[in-house]
């Protein structure tokens, strides 16, 4: 018997009004994530990939459908109860990391265990562990700026983690990053799905370099996600 | 909120400039509302300190024509040559008054002091007219100095003292006229007296020709009517608490003397009055429009530090912030921000304020008092306060991915 989704949505859609005009971007989307997988979604610039990103992971919301995590509805929630979601149960990587500037590296990692009611020395130590484990254990004090884009990205990295999410959800994760760094993150990032059965949705416009190791591949084109390629299957 | 404030305090001196920008524009609003509000104060005092005292002087007794009265006293009054000589006040015979009735007039609540005052016209010893003497209590300055004459008001010679009662004073005229002068001698009555001063009072309620000490008048008249006067007065000298006091205290003057008394006054107290209360105003409404500007200003700096931050905001919140975080760190920060600019703006403005040229404050006192010092201090600080609660409560109802694709 298969076991639970951990993200699953169905009939997703979303348009937005440019100049009077009503775009559709997503148009009825479906798709289901279980514990350990990793799934490709790939899209031509345009396409909805982030917009689709950001509603799986309740910063936006869509016009008409549902998606659950962990079986909660995210229409359900209050606000209190998504940014609660947001900070346990999701990790977020964004493509130009979206570190905040004047804090140091330690500092964005704690940002996701800020307010959560943990003792400061446990979140300290924990933001501290975590950016070892990314090999930035003597660059804890650095501001973004003195960081290079591959550090910028193992912070970000550090960030989505900390928080030992059930579902990390990344757009371009190794998208600005040399092949060699991007092959050191996926050494992190794999093993880590694996090891906390969580699972990963990644969105690209090109090639992902861990596209090799995805459970499946889809494709975002005219607003639907479709399987595509061999590792992809049926997500409905 | 622990952690807001850690995170706050960091931000501040990390984001140096916006800071620096954000601090001293909450100084700017403290510094210029102490300053603004304390040269409209020292204004309005220093008007006030002028015309506070205008109007406010007074001399109170009891016509002579009328018999009612609580206090009116027959003894002495029968005695005089109503045609020649006698107690006199504002050129009409007067009643006398017992000397203790005085020291009631000085309770009121309205009244700063009350001397008793003698005022005694007496045939001329230099041909034909009557002279006026004043016989004046000295240790009441107060009550004297502003209805009779004042020691700033000599001309010649030195103001007489208490004991001093073989001494007169007399008025710059009377003396041009008979060719008088300090060291003169001049016959009253049966006794010489010798000219100490030559003074210049301005119209006052309590003029006279000639003025002495009040035993010294006394004695004169005890000698005049060959009864001893040794009590009574014919008038009291009133300074009442401030123009703006000055028609209560004639109401408990009149009560205390009886409604036949009658006042003698400048009637100038209602102009000034009027005068202070419009500087008063302007005062007020400077201070108010300057406070509004700078509550505006506030409000300016600190909706454009949020929308500053609208990245981080939206950052923050797609890693999970709940907008009550994202509130009390943007909150916290313009706490220090503007509590660190309010107190910076008041203590400099302390230094500008205390360092006025004289000319400007006329010598008053130019501490700015505790209400605009703590006004100072929490206009910035509501201002901010209010200004960051509504942007920020404004940025956080943008959802996240607004604000992300905008990054």
């Amino acid at each position: 018997m298969q076991e639970n989704p951990i993200l699953k949505c169905s009939n997703i859609n979303k348009s937005f009004t440019v100049r009077g005009k009503s775009i559709e971007v997503l148009r009825g989307v479906d798709l289901e994530v279980f514990p350990g997988e990793l799934v490709v979604i790939r899209g031509r610039s345009g396409e909805g990939k982030s917009v689709l990103q950001w509603i799986l992971s309740g910063i936006d919301s869509p016009d008409s459908g549902e998606v659950l995590i962990e079986g909660t509805p995210y229409g359900t929630l209050t606000r209190e109860e998504l940014s609660n979601v947001r900070r346990k149960k999701i990790g977020l990587i964004f493509q130009n990391f979206n570190l905040i500037p004047s804090w140091t590296a330690l500092e964005n990692v704690e940002s996701a265990l800020l307010n959560s009611g943990m003792p400061k020395e446990d979140k300290t130590a924990r933001a501290i562990s975590m950016l070892s484990r990314m090999e930035l254990g003597d660059r804890l004090d650095n501001l973004p700026s003195e960081l290079s884009v591959g550090q910028q990205q193992r912070v970000a990295l550090a960030r989505a983690l900390i928080n030992d999410p059930s579902l990390i959800i990344g757009d371009e994760p190794t998208g600005n990053v040399d092949d060699e760094t991007a092959n050191d993150l996926l050494k992190i990032l794999i093993p880590y799905i694996k090891e906390k059965n969580s699972a990963m949705v990644v969105t690209t416009h090109g090639h992902f370099a861990g596209e090799h190791l995805a459970d499946r591949v889809l494709y975002l084109r005219d607003g639907k996600l479709a399987g595509f390629g061999k590792n992809s299957t049926s997500s409905t | 909120m622990r952690d807001s404030f850690r995170y706050a305090w960091r931000e501040v001196f990390r984001r140096k400039r916006r800071s620096a920008a954000a601090t001293v524009s909450y100084f700017m609003v403290g510094a210029v509302v102490v300053v603004i509000s304390s040269i409209a104060g020292i204004t309005r005092d220093t008007t006030q300190s002028v015309l506070w005292d205008i109007g406010a002087h007074s001399v109170a007794y009891i016509p002579r024509l009328t018999i009612e009265g609580c206090c009116v006293q027959t003894y002495a009054t029968d005695l005089y040559d109503p045609d020649r000589e006698g107690f006199i006040a504002n050129n009409a015979p007067t009643n006398l008054i017992p000397g203790n009735i005085v020291e009631t007039i000085r309770q009121s609540p309205w009244v700063a002091d009350a001397s008793p005052y003698l005022m005694f016209r007496i045939r001329s010893s230099l041909g034909r007219g009557e002279w006026t003497l004043g016989g004046i209590d000295l240790t009441r300055p107060v009550a004297y100095s502003a209805t009779v004459v004042a020691g700033s008001q000599v001309v010649q010679g030195e103001f007489i003292k208490p004991g001093d009662d073989d001494l007169i004073m007399i008025e710059q005229e009377f003396a041009s006229v008979y060719g008088l002068e300090p060291g003169s001698v001049l016959k009253l009555g049966e006794r010489l007296y010798m000219v100490g001063a030559v003074v210049n009072p301005p119209l006052r309620p309590g003029k006279a020709n000639i003025y002495m000490t009040l035993q010294g008048l006394r004695d004169l008249i005890s000698t005049r009517l060959e009864v001893k006067v040794e009590d009574p007065v014919n008038a009291v000298l009133i300074e009442s608490l401030g123009a703006r006091y000055h028609e209560q205290a004639w109401a408990d003057v009149a009560s205390i003397l009886g409604q036949t008394s009658r006042i003698s006054s400048f009637g100038c107290s209602k102009p000034g009055v009027i005068v202070m209360g419009i500087h008063e105003n302007t005062a007020w409404t400077i201070t108010l429009i300057v406070v509004f500007c700078m509550l505006l200003l506030a409000v300016k700096i600190q909706y454009s530090s949020v929308i500053e931050r609208r990245n981080d905001i939206g950052i923050l919140k797609a890693v999970g912030w709940r907008d009550r975080n994202v509130v009390s760190q943007l909150m916290a920060e313009t706490l220090l921000c503007s509590i660190a600019g309010g107190v910076a703006g008041v203590l400099i403005a302390i230094g500008i304020v205390y360092s006025l040229p004289a000319e400007l404050t006329s010598g008053s006192n130019t501490v700015p008092g505790p209400f605009i010092l703590a006004a100072g201090i929490f206009l910035p600080l509501a201002g901010g306060l209010t200004a960051g609660l509504t942007s920020s409560i404004k940025a956080v109802r943008m959802q996240p991915a607004d604000i992300l694709r905008m990054i």
